[in-house]
């Protein structure tokens, strides 16, 4: 049966209703034409990113270096090189303003991983990859899934809700758990209770994005209780009660500039839980499941 | 005490959600740590913080706080404005730095948010 919001109208609605500001990396990574090609290669290993753009002095984007530029300078052994001598600068730039139909179009004529974002000036804006599009895509095809489905079944208070979370995805974390906190406020429940619920659900959301490859964040919803299972592929955790101690923890600089990996993460979800289970396996993964019990003044 | 008062309280500027502005404040709280910021249970809570990344805002979007004041006239970007927007949050920026500025809501009467072991 096709439903109505999804049809391909909806969906090209959807690209011309978005601009590339909507769904661009702003965090970007950025070297200058006089670093090394080598430098650029490790960042790339360490980020996990297929390509950085490169500006001058003036933050102008004079460049743009992509895996594939590396795996040659590593055939023609020029590691030590400076990026100017092996960056692309024959570049296609998009506007932040522009729909996202331009850049899809772009992509198919160039056939490029990504597209600097540059304002008039040709100042980097950020960055964007068909990923970016297609995740955005889903992410507005599922929230309408969500709202569809809640609409059919209202009469129904039991119902499980399961989302998948990338490791390393910053710029999506919390997304898991603020679509568990939309359908629990669509319940008539009282808001300390969702809190609970939210907290540990985007604490343990957040551990996946820190420290795992992926992960799922499950909540399962009933007029009792609600159970909240997370699931990763990662490198576990070597000692379960060291890791629920307040402030143990081993998170890089990195996501201690973004205000976590202060070692609350675990002391917070168990603070929220009225029963908690977590299950490590070092280099398999982590498995949390969590239980809040709906009090008789929390209905 | 209104967001209207804090913001001549600590001299500071609207970044987005003017129409808030006549918000009820009730409590506040000063922390540059997420985990820290997700103890706290009240939704007029004010968050106070040198933190500018878009996690900021997702974090107050869970708890339903109401406002943020970034403080040391730290400026968040494009991308935490809009999920500002998107979620409804007011964002303030003030050139006093954290201490001062809680020191001043203090002083003008504004209660610190109790943590309870028990949320």
């Amino acid at each position: 049966m096709q439903k109505a919001g999804f049809s391909l109208e909806f969906i090209e609605k959807l690209a011309l209703d978005l601009t590339i500001d909507d769904i661009m990396t702003y965090d970007v990574i950025t070297l200058s034409p006089d670093h090394k090609v080598k430098k650029a290669k490790e960042i790339m290993r360490l980020r996990k990113i297929s390509g950085i753009p490169i500006i001058n002095d003036n933050e102008r984007l004079s460049g743009i270096i992509s895996i594939d530029d590396i795996i040659t300078a590593l055939e023609d052994e020029k590691l030590e090189e400076n990026l100017d001598n092996l960056m692309s600068k024959d570049l296609i730039t998009i506007n932040s303003d522009a729909p996202i139909t331009d850049a899809l179009r772009q992509f198919k004529k160039y056939q490029y991983g990504r597209l600097p974002v540059v304002d008039n000036k040709n100042i980097l804006q950020g960055i964007v990859t068909p990923g970016d599009i297609t995740n955005k895509l889903l992410e507005e095809v599922e929230a309408m899934k969500l709202i569809e489905e809640d609409q059919n079944d209202n009469n129904e208070e039991e119902f499980q809700i399961k989302i998948e979370v990338e490791g390393g995805d910053f710029e999506n974390s919390g997304q898991a758990s603020t679509k568990i906190k939309k359908l629990l406020k669509r319940q008539n429940i009282s808001p300390s209770f969702i809190r609970k619920v939210v907290v540990i659900a985007y604490e343990a959301e957040m551990n996946v994005v820190i420290h795992a490859n992926r992960g799922q964040v499950a909540a399962d919803i009933t007029p009792e209780k609600v159970d909240v299972v997370v699931e990763d592929e990662g490198s576990g955790i070597e000692d379960v009660d060291l890791a629920m101690q307040p402030g143990y923890s081993t998170a890089s600089d990195y996501i201690r500039e973004l205000g976590f990996g202060a070692g609350m993460g675990l002391a917070n979800i168990q603070r929220c839980s009225d029963e908690l289970n977590i299950e490590s396996e070092v280099g398999v993964g982590t498995k949390l499941e969590a239980t809040v019990y709906l009090r008789e003044n929390e209905k | 005490m209104k967001l209207r008062d804090i913001k001549e309280i600590i001299d500071a500027e609207v970044i987005c959600g003017d129409a808030k502005l006549d918000l009820d404040i009730a409590t506040a709280c000063g922390a540059d740590l997420m985990s820290d910021v997700l103890v706290f249970t009240e939704e007029k809570t004010l968050l106070l913080t040198g933190l500018t990344k878009p996690q900021v805002i997702r974090t107050a979007d869970m708890l339903n706080l109401a406002a943020i004041i970034f403080v040391r006239g730290k400026n968040p970007n494009k991308k935490t404005i809009k999920l500002a927007q998107k979620n409804n949050i007011a964002l303030l920026s003030t050139d006093y730095p954290l201490y001062k500025t809680c020191g001043l809501l203090y002083e003008a009467g504004l209660s610190e948010e109790e943590i309870k072991e028990e949320v």
